[in-house]
């Protein structure tokens, strides 16, 4: 709900969060992701032809448990602020009254669908993963 | 809605984007595709992969039998990477380097070109 809210109410120009904190979560998760992904190459292409039992160790290690729980996390954070961005971008009265008056009229409704649909989505695949990773 | 008139140049036909603006435009585009296809996909390559010894060859034998799967596999990854050049690219102008109008130009040709390059790497490798 305060996600919602957080991304509804910011339309107005009201902030819940400092702009700079956004902005710099968003760079450190990016820099995070970015060695989580080339620690899983790494071990995949090092290992090629890959066989069950390698990947099998590599997934049960806990340096690759803790490391894809806080990677997939930053990913989270990371894709909840850049697509919000797109949706306070595009999907404003302003943007869509470019193309259809009505369409602006909807255009507040539409965001908060938008900021739903992939919190929503995001938050399921993620409980998902940790399922899948810690059990 | 007094004056329906006015002239508004929106028409995404008729604006020529420079190619940083390309660059910059399909980054936000490939990270919207990474969301919705590339995380739920890795999310079930990684269901296969680590549930059980036999969705594992499951997997193996569909990504070297199928070159359609394969092909979208390759691709969504790609999507990823093309995603984490042209964010590099964007990280380095946040630290004020490069930031000409020059130096944009002549960063995003290098990374359309490497991008470029892992296609065709990638494409040999699957064909």
């Amino acid at each position: 709900m305060y996600l919602v809210y957080f991304s509804y109410s910011n339309c107005n120009g009201y902030l819940l969060v400092k702009g700079s904190t956004i902005w710099y979560l968003q760079r450190c998760s990016s820099i995070f992701i970015f060695i989580y992904i080339i620690y899983v190459v790494v071990f995949i292409i090092s290992s090629l032809p890959i066989a069950f039992n390698e990947w099998f160790l590599f997934k049960s290690s806990l340096l690759f448990k803790l490391s894809t729980t806080t990677a997939f996390l930053s990913i989270l954070v990371h894709a909840y602020i850049g697509l919000w961005t797109i949706g306070t971008d595009y999907l404003t009265p302003r943007t869509l009254g470019f193309l259809n008056f009505t369409l602006s009229k909807i255009a507040d409704t539409s965001r908060l669908l938008y900021n739903i649909l992939f919190t929503v989505l995001g938050l399921l695949l993620y409980f998902y993963l940790l399922l899948l990773v810690w059990i | 809605m007094k004056n329906d008139h006015r002239p508004v140049n929106i028409n995404l036909l008729k604006i020529k984007l420079p190619i940083s603006a390309l660059t910059s435009i399909t980054h936000r585009l490939a990270g919207m595709y990474i969301f919705f296809i590339t995380y739920p996909l890795s999310v079930y390559l990684f269901f296969l992969a680590s549930t059980n010894q036999e969705n594992f060859t499951y997997l193996t034998n569909m990504l070297i039998n199928s070159s359609y799967l394969a092909t979208f596999v390759a691709f969504s990854f790609l999507v990823l990477w093309y995603h984490i050049l042209t964010g590099v690219r964007h990280l380095i102008m946040d630290m004020h380097i490069g930031e000409s109008l020059q130096a944009s130009k002549v960063s995003s040709i290098f990374v359309l070109c490497i991008w470029f390059i892992s296609v065709i790497a990638t494409a040999m490798v699957i064909f």
